[in-house]
């Protein structure tokens, strides 16, 4: 296996807690995510999938810099950077860009669409100011656009291509890693697969790596080797994409899994899907044990076995380069066990 | 609502009520859409967001609307339910609910029928909840105003209808406000407030888009159950295939405010004939199937000011040819009875396998 150009080992984030009531009472934190680590070789994706509120996004965003990390460390190509110092946080967006979901927010509107693409040349000073113009065009052209239009204003431009230029944006300056946050949930139907062609596209011709985030199994099963199921702020399952969407070993994943809405007919241990009760517990009172067992069909199963109230199960391997963190992994898969 | 027959015909419309069923027992529909349109703008330059709609719903009966944004899905749901504007938009057609001219109706009779009889659910249920307001008020408010009763009977009514909707601390949640409850929890609020009097007649409108994927296996189980225990026609307005294909008995495609493939879920999502249609089939990756370069629409969806003449998907149309631009396609049956198409091309005449139906 190759080096990764991304690793991030025991990462956490914490937010202060509202709500404290009282003037003098301490300030509370909770935790956004919990240790997480993952890592990522050049030219591979990773999915990231989970609800709201696991921690995806802020993943992401911890990722590029954007959200201060209280525990843990990113290495980016081997070297470790800490986004407080200057230095490194221009190091860092040399190497790690994001991709955001809403393009008519994510592009500055008063500024042409050359000017936001030439605007990383500047900052990274990588492009002489004379050669500018015609790496703009030549970065209009790979995602798809008509260099011509360098003198538009986003406002010109439908949400697939202005999803295109800030992707002509991100990848500038040749970053080796790609963080695409829900690239394209805010797009019709037609245009997500234009955008999921061109990501797809990009990562084989720069041998990028992409941390895609989503919400849609569908799409992170198609467009990435490997799947990391979050729940929680913690990873529950991680592994590669097919054999996760075909055997979960996580009952969260299995339940994820058998609830996409599915056009065509489908096998007919995912015929019924896994429905499960009540909602996702809010971040200031995680469950103890398991987060999961809460809401957990295998628990309930198992006669709610006392361990998952009282001990958080680690993620551990569990067959070839996959992990899960459940105490039973060989049971979760619906259609082994025939439920 | 003010219906005006007598703004200028579309090419669609000028072969009179092309009468299109949908539906088994089609003499006993309760809902019966025809030529429905809806258009914007000044008398002498309109342009259809809904034109020419026409379909058949029985009781217990779930139809889909899919389409993409700007398709008019909404626009139609808002256009049966009188939700319309009758100022600013033009609308021609007819609505016969239960033997009922809806647009023949004051507006003062299709309030009585507006969340009693028919009723709707929103898509995004933060902002149909008022945030001010708690949960038990907005929902006896809701009781009160279709019931002369006590506010103590329109309470109890409230919590049993929460019940119904599978919420948790039926009792509790009366207290609370919206801005408490999560998502899932709102959108069992609007569903509760729009089942109340067991309407004959539910419009649902993208009701799980805001959710999260175990919520809306959630959501969708509820509302398949109350469609089957209250025999409930159910018009679920979606873009998400496979929800369609979960839930729904009949489908119709529109796009551009034209509905181009019609017919029996299973029979349309299998045997796809309007390019439109297995253009969106394509265009989704499948959980189940194996990675293929997915085959993308290109462009993007016209603006009703700015659809091309003759059929509306042409630009974007991998099959066009030179007469798709001088006609406006009519929906003809392809294959399976029941199965219709607006395609010069595949519609009714050659269908994709070759083989003429």
């Amino acid at each position: 296996m190759s080096v990764p150009v991304l690793r991030v080992e025991g990462l956490s984030v914490e937010f202060p807690a509202s709500g404290g009531r009282g003037l003098f009472k301490p300030k509370t934190t909770f935790k956004a995510l919990s240790e997480i680590s993952l890592s990522l070789v050049a030219g591979e994706a990773l999915g990231l999938i989970g609800e709201s509120g696991s921690g995806k996004t802020t993943l992401g965003k911890a990722i590029v810099g954007l959200v201060p990390t209280s525990q843990g460390r990113i290495e980016v190509a081997g070297t470790e950077l800490d986004v407080q110092k200057d230095a490194d946080r221009s190091a860092l967006a040399c190497q790690v860009q994001m991709v955001f979901q809403d393009p008519f927010s994510s592009l500055h509107p008063r500024k042409t669409v050359g000017n936001t693409l030439s605007e990383p040349f500047r900052i990274q000073k990588t492009v002489e100011s004379s050669a500018q113009p015609g790496k703009v065009a030549a970065l209009l052209q790979r995602v798809g656009l008509d260099p011509a239009h360098a003198a538009r204003y986003p406002q010109h431009f439908s949400g697939g291509q202005r999803q295109r230029i800030a992707i002509a944006r991100a990848i500038a300056n040749q970053p080796s890693v790609l963080v695409a946050d829900e690239p394209v949930s805010a797009l019709d139907v037609s245009v997500q697969a234009q955008i999921l062609n061109l990501l797809d596209e990009l990562k084989a011709q720069e041998n990028m790596a992409m941390l895609f985030i989503s919400h849609d199994l569908s799409v992170v099963r198609h467009l990435c080797q490997r799947i990391a199921v979050m729940y929680l702020g913690r990873i529950v399952e991680i592994g590669p994409a097919k054999a996760m969407a075909a055997s979960p070993v996580h009952p969260y994943t299995a339940a994820l899994m058998s609830a996409v809405p599915r056009v065509k007919a489908r096998n007919k241990a995912m015929s019924k899907p896994i429905v499960l009760k009540g909602d996702v517990p809010s971040h200031a009172a995680i469950p103890s044990g398991c987060p999961f067992h809460t809401r957990c069909w295998l628990y309930a199963k198992k006669g709610q076995p006392e361990r998952c109230r009282s001990e958080v199960p680690d993620l551990v391997g569990v067959g070839a380069d996959r992990q899960s963190a459940c105490f039973f992994p060989q049971e979760a898969d619906p259609s082994a066990a025939g439920a | 609502m003010s219906f005006n027959n007598g703004i200028a015909a579309s090419p669609r419309r000028q072969g009179g009520p092309g009468i299109r069923q949908i539906g088994r027992h089609s003499g006993m529909a309760l809902l019966k859409v025809r030529n429905l349109t809806v258009a914007v703008g000044k008398r002498t330059h309109l342009a259809d967001i809904v034109d020419a709609l026409s379909f058949d719903l029985n009781r217990g009966q779930c139809l889909g609307i899919v389409g993409e944004s700007g398709s008019g899905k909404s626009t139609a749901a808002m256009a049966i339910m009188g939700l319309l504007d009758g100022k600013s938009l033009e609308m021609s057609g007819s609505v016969v609910f239960d033997g009922t001219e809806l647009t023949d109706l004051t507006p003062r009779e299709f309030r009585r029928l507006q969340g009693s009889d028919i009723a709707m659910i929103f898509q995004d249920p933060m902002s149909s909840l008022n945030p001010v307001l708690r949960i038990g008020d907005q929902i006896t408010e809701c009781v009160l105003a279709h019931h002369r009763s006590s506010k103590k009977d329109a309470w109890d009514k409230s919590v049993d209808v929460l019940k119904q909707v599978g919420m948790p601390d039926p009792v509790g949640m009366m207290q609370r406000y919206p801005h408490q409850l999560s998502g899932g929890q709102r959108q069992r609020v609007m569903i509760a407030m729009a089942i109340i009097f067991k309407p004959r007649l539910l419009i649902a409108d993208e009701p799980t888009t805001a959710l999260d994927l175990t919520i809306q296996a959630q959501i969708l189980e509820l509302l398949k159950a109350l469609s089957r225990d209250l025999d409930m026609g159910l018009i679920l307005i979606t873009h998400d295939l496979g929800v369609v294909s979960q839930m729904c008995d009949e489908v119709i495609v529109l796009y551009s405010g034209r509905d181009v493939e019609r017919g029996p879920t299973q029979e349309v999502l299998e045997h796809p004939k309007h390019p439109y249609t297995i253009g969106l089939l394509g265009a989704h990756p499948s959980l189940d199937a194996e990675d293929a370069m997915l085959t993308p629409i290109s462009g993007a969806p016209p603006s009703i000011w700015r659809r091309p003449s003759g059929c509306a998907f042409r630009d974007r149309c991998p099959q066009a040819e030179a007469m798709c631009a001088d006609q406006v396609p009519e929906l003809a049956t392809v294959g399976h009875a029941s199965h219709q198409a607006a395609c010069l091309i595949y519609g009714g005449h050659v269908s994709p396998e070759g083989e003429t139906a």
